[in-house]
């Protein structure tokens, strides 16, 4: 052939492929709407919030003013002991439920999954109904003269988080403990050990892999809470509740000392992080399940002790929803409880409120639409595409995980405030901050079942002379649509349940349920916020019961 | 003209070169096959040709046309996988579509193409079944009518039998092979298997670190190869030191008349190798060219339809000779003494090495 023809076919211009211009648009994506923000909040920070000057004055008012480090010592004391509390309750619960036959195991599982998407404050306020200073239980108890413990306070709030994120400990041990090979604890036994130094010296150190990751979740999840603490602490201030309040005190200036406050928080979710990657790093162990463990059975005796602390253990951890449930059948006047049954409060929430119930879904909605597409041409960018963002996605994905949702939403107003780009106030800032803050449960997803497929697949349908975007859509999509599905549901819950980052963002035609419950439960109407949470629960329950029915992982699916 | 022709092609991934200057032209209608251990470079070499690697430098042409910068979905060549790659949500007859479809074939003529294609590859009573519901066997047929229904210039088969059990990787490389005569299409077949490999193709090319080792004939790989890797890799081989020192050349202390010496510089290493097949066990001294080595016996298996005796010469290097099964042999036990003798003739000398040359 001509020299001619050959430069004339290798010369030609060649379009920009279909995922370089995915790739290009998912780092924008991300640079605008995740890191952006971040990188203006971090700003905020360091420029002085009366004088205005650049320095770490900020930092150093935080970090020495007693208000500030009673708060700072406050959320660490809090993130460390219920972080405790969910491991005191977690493990064993894990080691009945994977060692021992349990009837019922299903409810056990089922019940801590809901524990874990059920609305994070619900927990907060219907331990107020049960144990507050006018509670159910305190009334009871007063009334036959005991006194009540109280649930206000440090105590209370350890407590709260301690029943509420529990269940991240308990279901990834469980997988933990379901996945040693019992040739290891045999031969422990073989080797002389008792028991209990089996357990302390072989089973343990194998499972603390999975046990210090359930445990750093609870414990970012612990002090990012606002919540909770804003609703049991009665003057106990942790660094979430000060954001907030020093936010919206400060509305119309610039939120500084909020937003330092919320970089403290960051640090310290980090410090933690890192400390258990760094220890984690150090064991690495291999292993093939050879040897399934075994579920013993118990003696009489020790099956009803095992059997009562597995279901005393779901049941106080799912009483809270128990009482909100009760509690939205209860007629009410005003605020006061008038002891009849009855619908009023859902026909309230019907007639005041339709707005927050169609704002709701409709935003967490529009936000899952958005994660669906997204995580599915992400996940395919992390999983198949061997270059520098996909390498650095996985990193950058981490961050939604890592920011608490307050300063999230300070960053949106701070960046997406400026015409012609101001969406303050609007639906769309809501729907963009909830998609980028779930995204990461979406990519999970689907980037776990874009794994098991085979790239050779996708490479048959090329060679046939599908382009990659033709190939994508007709054979990819529909082999990753099971972890579509399940990636949005999981996103759903979280979205349909998001507080923090939008109690920020609401105005009086952007208002969601748990914002509406939020208000409600601190002006006191704790009818309608039954009414709204059961909703909630009933909305979440149901996406719960569609993962169980489509995922072969069952409750691991939800860690 | 040669239908596929490639020019010069390297690719290295950081420090590491899978391919290092590749040239290769493949006559039309020939069955061509890449033959190596793995980490050769074979399925780099077939990838690329599809155009799922790109090369760092170099040409590739089909029927006279440079395709190395065409993008992989318009390039026209089949590929058969080794995974099968059949689509799992779609039918056995919507899979053999599925290429057709991309080319805008009408309805009519696709259903035509289909039904002839699922003859040939004996499925028409499963076109409408879905791929889970197939057999491996079955499914790789599947594979290779998707990727023949095309008509493509070439045909690509990255290790298509190598994921089916024993017999049936047999039967189906009879009939692979059987197909492409018939439809005469150049093809291209990756394999680390030496004996599918001599038995199916027309040309055999054996690759190692990325480079040709040989390309040639089965038979004239089998029976002259280039160098020690082709000499150990295709096909059973014995290799021992030759030493050269002193008036006569001596293995593992035995001299030996080698006419091949004559003329070969001295002052190197020299590998001699004899096929086991070419060994022949205590044979009674019937002529005076034989070289006769006394060797201790590790172990004798019956296979059969042969023996194989594996056996350590005095410098402790091992020996295996393959024989046809007697009485004598089958007798012989663990440190007996034996003798292994073969006829100087059959001896081929190689530089020492891995990819050591042939010298003789």
């Amino acid at each position: 052939m001509s020299v001619a023809a050959t430069s004339a076919f290798s010369g030609r211009l060649r379009m920009p492929g279909f995922w370089t211009v995915i790739t290009i648009l998912a780092v924008l994506l991300l640079a605008v709407f995740l890191l952006l923000p971040i990188v203006n909040v971090l700003a905020i920070s360091f420029f002085d919030a009366s004088t205005g000057d650049f320095g770490i004055s900020n930092y150093v008012q935080v970090l020495t003013r007693r208000f500030y480090t009673l708060a700072l010592w406050n959320t660490i004391v809090i993130g460390l002991m219920g972080m405790l509390g969910a491991c005191l309750i977690g493990i064993p619960l894990a080691f009945c439920t994977s060692r021992y036959r349990i009837r019922g195991r299903a409810v056990i599982a089922t019940f801590a999954v809901l524990v874990l998407c059920a609305p994070p404050f619900i927990g907060a306020y219907a331990w107020i109904m049960l144990f507050g200073s006018n509670g159910a239980v305190t009334n009871i108890l007063s009334a036959i003269g005991l006194p009540a413990p109280t649930i206000y306070g440090i105590p209370g709030i350890v407590m709260v988080f301690s029943l509420k994120f529990f269940p991240y400990i308990y279901l990834m041990t469980e997988n933990a403990l379901n996945t040693i090979n019992k040739s290891y604890e045999d031969a422990a036994e073989n080797l002389g050990c008792t028991a209990f130094q089996r357990f302390y010296k072989v089973t343990l150190p194998l499972i603390f892999p999975a046990v210090s990751t359930g445990a750093i979740i609870c414990f970012v999840l612990s002090i990012a809470d606002f919540g909770t603490p804003a609703i049991l602490g009665r003057g106990v201030r942790t660094l979430a509740t000060i954001a907030y309040a020093q936010y919206t005190s400060e509305m119309g200036g610039t939120p500084t000392m909020a937003v330092t406050v919320s970089m403290l928080m960051i640090a310290i979710s980090m410090i933690a992080l890192v400390l258990q990657r760094h220890i984690l790093s150090k064991r690495r162990y291999a292993s093939a399940l050879t040897n399934r463990p075994v579920k013993k059975s118990m003696s009489p005796l020790k099956s009803i002790l095992v059997h009562g602390f597995c279901y005393l253990v779901v049941f106080i951890a799912m009483l809270p929803a128990f009482t909100v449930v009760y509690t939205s059948f209860l007629e009410t006047s005003g605020p006061v409880f008038t002891g009849n049954f009855g619908l009023g409060s859902y026909e309230r929430i019907l007639r005041d409120s339709p707005q927050a119930i169609y704002n709701s879904f409709l935003f967490a909605l529009a936000a899952v639409a958005l994660i669906a597409v997204v995580s599915g041409l992400l996940s395919f960018i992390v999983v198949r595409k061997d270059n520098v963002v996909s390498g650095s996605l996985d990193l950058v994905l981490m961050v939604p995980y890592l920011i608490p949702g307050v300063v999230m939403a300070i960053g949106y107003v701070a960046t997406f405030r400026h015409p012609p780009f101001d969406i303050t106030g609007t639906a769309l800032i809501i729907i963009l901050l909830v998609f980028i803050r779930r995204l990461p449960y979406g990519v999970r997803s689907t980037t776990s079942i874009l794994r098991q497929i085979k790239p050779s697949i996708e490479e048959a349908a090329v060679n046939l002379g599908a382009s990659p975007a033709k190939t994508f859509m007709s054979i990819t999509v529909p082999l990753m649509m099971p972890g579509l599905i399940i990636g949005s549901l999981m996103s759903f819950i979280t979205a349909i349940n998001e507080l923090s980052s939008t109690l920020i963002l609401y105005t009086s035609r952007t208002i969601t349920m748990p914002v509406l419950i939020y208000v409600q439960v601190i002006d006191g109407e704790f009818g309608t916020a039954a009414a709204l949470s059961t909703l909630l629960l009933a909305s979440t329950g149901l996406c719960v019961f569609i993962v169980f029915r489509f995922s072969d992982r069952k409750e691991a699916a939800f860690v | 003209m040669s239908a596929v022709e490639i020019s010069s092609i390297r690719k290295s991934y950081g420090a590491t070169v899978a391919l290092s200057d590749i040239n290769i032209s493949i006559p039309s209608g020939s069955f061509f096959t890449l033959l190596g251990p793995s980490g050769c470079g074979k399925t780099t070499l077939l990838r690329t040709i599809a155009g799922f690697h790109q090369q760092d430098s170099g040409s590739i042409a089909i029927a006279g046309h440079k395709i190395e910068n065409v993008p992989a979905h318009k390039r026209d060549v089949g590929m058969v996988f080794q995974d099968y790659a059949v689509f799992p949500h779609i039918s056995v007859a919507d899979n053999i579509a599925f290429g057709l479809k991309q080319r805008k074939v009408s309805r009519s003529e696709i259903q035509k193409r289909v039904a002839d294609i699922l003859d040939i590859v004996q499925l028409k009573p499963y076109a409408q079944r879905m791929p889970h519901e197939l057999s491996g066997g079955q499914q790789q047929r599947v594979g290779l009518a998707r990727a023949l229904v095309i008509n493509p210039q070439v045909l690509l088969m990255d290790e298509p039998l190598s994921n089916l059990d024993a017999k049936l990787r047999v039967d189906l490389r009879r009939e692979l092979r059987a197909i492409q005569q018939s439809m005469n299409i150049t093809t291209v077949y990756v394999t680390h298997d030496q004996e599918e490999a001599l038995a199916m193709s027309d040309f055999v090319c054996v690759m190692y670190g990325g480079v040709i080792q040989q390309a040639a004939a089965p038979w004239e790989v089998y029976n002259s190869p280039a160098n020690r890797f082709v000499a150990s890799f295709v096909g059973a081989n014995n290799f021992m030191a030759l030493s050269v020192e002193g008036a006569q050349p001596a293995i593992a202390g035995t001299s030996v008349a080698l006419p091949q010496l004559a003329g070969l510089p001295t002052g190197q290493p020299i590998v001699a190798a004899v096929r086991p097949e070419f060994i022949s066990v205590n044979a009674a001294a019937l002529s005076d060219d034989l070289i006769r080595l006394p060797v201790k016996i590790r172990q004798v298996s019956f296979t059969g339809r042969e023996m194989a005796v594996a056996a350590v010469l005095a410098s402790g290097e091992e020996i295996e000779a393959i024989t046809k099964p007697t009485p004598d042999i089958i007798a012989l036990h663990p440190n007996d003494d034996a003798t292994f003798a073969f006829a100087a003739g059959s001896v081929q000398l190689f530089e020492d090495g891995v990819t050591g040359a042939r010298l003789f």
